[in-house]
């Protein structure tokens, strides 16, 4: 072999440019291999294509170039990048074939499992079709980073691609398929994982705000869209999307999802940069529970505190929601039932519908329910006329809603739902023959009988309170509690906060006495508890005085319960001694004061001095006096003796 | 010295205003305790017991006698707040709302706090900082324990104020909190300054 006919070529460049491709520190060798071949050799330290999203990447290419019979060009060899996204292309074989004669270049990559080639006209090399199969999707990171802010984070694509590149971007189009794929984005509001789809794909991102178009259908896996949390189903959901993204925010311009059993829809969607949900406008919306719940509803419901519902039932509607609020929105159901776990609410046969608009009229509709439970009540079966006008939904004529044996007669109802803050609802309630024994079993008290009426002239929902004019009126043995001044706060969150007055006419002390089992007394009592506040059903502030002051007898037993609620002991030694020969007492008056403030209640009784307050004032012999002495008792004392006295039996407000 | 120019001042408008005259203000020291104490309870009760300079138990023995004292306290607080009790911060209410708070906290914020993905916010409340730290499925669960936090922590300013006598406090209440739950971070958790950037401690 002779030895001269080895000759190497070195190059070096600093720099090298092509369109699409810049390389650094340059160094090349050409070499015979002996065997008739060239020997290749082409290092980078720093290779930038932007068209891929690859900076600053290490090239090392090495191979063998011949010529064959055809007298094509034929490379094989390794490459081997450092530093490109994914570790794409870390030890790499590259098989070349150049014809110039059919004007084609085409380049098979082969690592592991993982195969990638492209073929491309050499007058034009910007424009190639590309194949790729079992491909991660990481190795695709600097493309995608192009297109948007997000990152793959798992998954392999296979892929049959026409890809067009350009010095502002570039345009792909073709059909591929993912198995376990998974996205992220900063902040983590957007995001996928272990999704497996196929379909058809377009990315532009030559133009202002990059584009991509998606049909395709999926199954399997998560996806997080914002408040919208879907675990996809096994069987393909059909899914069809154009989306425009720019610096980070993202725009469904066109989104169609089709889960046979659970969810259709079409709309449009946007997020800005940080995730935020900016529009979301659904057309056509078709729901299947509890399908539908289990795989799209359930996180978001959980965010407005709705947890653990069980739905069933069917529903279709529309939504318009901007960044102002809530445009419009429609439903319609032929029959619906859902129960929130706490059972605060639970609809029973749900049937109809609500169509409203912030800005124009809507045709009426009609909405009805077999039952509906709210908190513990009962209400009976109802059907309602609704039109919107003027961006209020309104009542078309009153409505009568059946409630423990009596009835709830909605009169006028105006409701905006577009004012998230001020006056959201306006309404008018009356209440007639509502049986206090149903009500009193419901609640878990002790059983009275008594009715209760009322009227509220307006009911309105304010910011997160409701306010209620006029009063209610409870016809109770055999007098009048009188509620007034209400206003309930957050009735279904977690502290709910019902403010009143209450006034006591006239009541039979006998009758109540007997129910509660706290002993005995007779007479009428009078009373007013004021500025009552109670949170989640329990008392924190009110002002109340309790007056029986028509005379009457009281038995030993209520003394001894008055007396320790009062914080008293029964008189002992001779004074009790001869006051247990009594079964029951006359009295004049009993008065007791109490004002709760920050859990302390502040007792008081017919007339205070230094010395205490006569709770009990008696009359005739023997006569018997109840002073007390503690002025500020604990409440959870207070409550607990009530408790003690009518030996558990007592109220229990839930 | 900036509470003195804040008072003087505040004298100043009065004194323009001429007709009204308001001498009850906010307890702010005592505001503060409570505040810590709170905080310091629902934060550390992952860890055993801690024998912290104020800390008390978390239900104080309740004496028929002693909370008159609390309620003076807001009236007059520079002469009295200094070694007695101080703002009243537990009724039955807040007490359900701490149960609550404890355990989630335990339960599930903690963690969250620890890898960043929630911070505290100047308002008093907890915010989504970057869910990205956590597994996809648990980030709708993140978004649903937030919102939960929050309606209690809204109602527990809101209850203090109220069990006060004060409801017009809240703001003060939430901002007093706002404050002590950002200087009872731990070290590495996200809360935000007053801009809204979020800051680890």
């Amino acid at each position: 072999m002779p030895l001269s006919a080895r000759a190497d070529v070195a190059l070096g460049a600093k720099k090298v440019s092509v369109p699409g491709l810049t390389m650094q520190a340059v160094q090349s060798q050409i070499g015979e291999d002996g065997q008739g071949g060239l020997k290749l050799s082409l290092r980078a330290a720093k290779a930038d294509v932007p068209a891929m999203g690859w900076k600053r990447v290490g090239v090392d290419l090495q191979g063998v170039l011949q010529r064959d019979t055809h007298m094509r060009w034929l490379f094989d060899g390794t490459a081997q990048l450092a530093g490109a996204p994914g570790g794409a292309l870390g030890n790499a074989k590259v098989s070349m074939v150049i014809d110039e004669a059919a004007n084609t270049l085409e380049i098979n990559l082969i690592q592991g499992a993982i195969q990638a080639s492209t073929a491309l006209p050499l007058d034009q090399p910007t424009h190639a079709q590309i194949s790729l199969k079992g491909v991660p999707l990481a190795w695709l990171q600097g493309l995608l980073s192009t297109v948007w802010s997000g990152r793959a984070t798992g998954g392999k694509l296979d892929a049959d691609m026409a890809l067009d590149l350009q010095d502002k971007g570039l345009q792909a189009s073709g059909q591929f398929a993912l198995n376990g794929g998974g996205f992220d984005t900063p902040g983590g509001a957007l995001a996928g994982q272990a999704v497996n789809g196929n379909g058809r794909l377009n990315i532009d991102t030559t133009t202002g705000p990059s584009r991509i178009d998606l049909d395709a259908s999926v199954r399997g896996g998560e996806l997080l869209l914002g408040p919208i949390f879907a675990r996809l189903p096994d069987h393909p959901v059909q899914l069809s999307l154009s989306a425009a993204s720019r610096n980070g925010a993202v725009e469904f311009n066109r989104l169609r999802v089709a889960d046979a059993d659970a969810l259709q829809l079409e709309g449009v969607m946007s997020f800005n940069a940080k995730g935020d949900l900016q529009q979301l406008k659904l057309d056509r919306l078709q729901t299947r529970f509890p399908a539908a719940y289990q795989r799209y509803g359930q996180a978001w419901l959980a965010t407005l505190g709705l947890r653990d519902m069980r739905i069933d039932g069917q529903l279709s509607g529309n939504l318009d929601l901007g960044t102002d609020g809530l445009r419009s929105f429609a439903f319609d159901t032929d029959g619906l039932d859902a129960t929130d776990a706490e059972g605060r609410l639970a609809v029973k046969g749900l049937r109809g519908g609500l169509d409203w608009n912030a800005s124009s009229d809507r045709p009426a509709t009609t909405l009805g329910w077999q039952a509906l439970q709210v908190y513990r009540m009962p209400n009976g079966a109802a059907q309602m006329r609704w039109q919107s006008r003027g961006g209020a939904l309104s009542l078309q004529r009153a409505v009568d809603v059946p409630l423990l044996n009596g009835r709830v007669h909605v009169g006028e109802l105006e409701w905006r739902p577009a004012a998230s803050k001020g006056r959201r609802l306006e309404t008018s309630l009356a209440f007639a023959g509502i049986d206090m024994t149903a009500f009193s079993r419901t609640m878990g008290w002790p059983e009275f009988p008594g009715t209760l009426g009322g009227a509220i002239p307006a009911l309105r929902w304010v910011d997160d309170r409701f306010e209620l004019e006029g009063g209610l009126s409870v016809n109770v043995f055999d007098g009048f509690v009188d509620i007034t001044q209400l206003s309930l706060q957050g009735p279904f969150g977690p502290s709910p906060v019902l403010t009143g007055d209450v006034q006591l006419r006239q009541l039979d002390l006998a009758a109540m006495t007997s129910v509660f089992d706290f002993g005995s007394i007779t007479g009428r009592m009078d009373g007013s508890v004021d500025d009552l506040r109670l949170v989640n059903w329990n008392p924190v502030a009110f002002k109340a005085s309790l007056l029986a002051g028509s005379g009457g007898r009281i038995s030993q037993r209520a003394v001894n319960n008055l007396t320790t609620v009062g914080g008293g002991g029964m008189a002992a030694g001779l004074q009790g001694a001869v006051l247990k020969l009594f079964k029951t007492f006359g009295y004049k008056r009993i008065g007791l004061n109490c004002t709760l403030q920050a859990s302390v209640c502040h007792m008081g009784g017919l007339d205070n001095d230094a010395d205490g307050y006569t709770i009990v004032e008696g009359s005739g012999l023997p006569r018997l006096q109840v002073i007390g002495h503690q002025t500020q008792v604990d409440w959870p004392t207070v409550v607990r003796r009530l408790k003690a006295a009518i030996e558990g039996n007592g109220p229990d407000v839930r | 010295m900036r509470k003195l120019v804040y008072g003087l001042l505040t004298l100043l408008l009065v004194a323009l205003v001429g007709c009204v005259t308001i001498n009850v203000y906010f307890p702010e020291a005592a505001a503060q305790k409570a505040a810590d104490q709170f905080i310091g309870t629902v934060l550390d009760s992952a860890a055993p017991a801690q024998p912290a300079k104020d800390d008390q138990p978390a239900a104080p023995p309740k004496k028929g006698s002693q909370p008159s004292a609390m309620l003076l306290d807001l009236l007059i607080p520079a002469a009295y707040a200094a070694d007695t009790p101080n703002l009243r911060i537990q009724t039955a209410t807040t007490e359900a709302i701490h149960g609550r708070m404890q355990a989630r906290f335990r339960d599930t914020l903690t963690p969250l706090f620890n890898s960043g993905a929630v911070g505290f916010t100047q308002d008093g409340l907890v915010a989504v900082r970057d869910a990205g730290k956590l597994p996809l499925d648990q980030r709708a669960g993140v978004n649903a324990a937030v919102a939960d936090e929050n309606r209690d922590r809204n109602a527990l300013y809101r209850e203090v104020a109220n069990a006060n006598n004060h409801p017009e406090w809240e703001a003060q209440i939430r901002a007093t909190f706002a404050k002590g739950w950002i200087e009872r971070a731990r070290p590495g958790w996200y809360y935000q300054d007053p801009s809204g950037a979020w800051k680890q401690k």
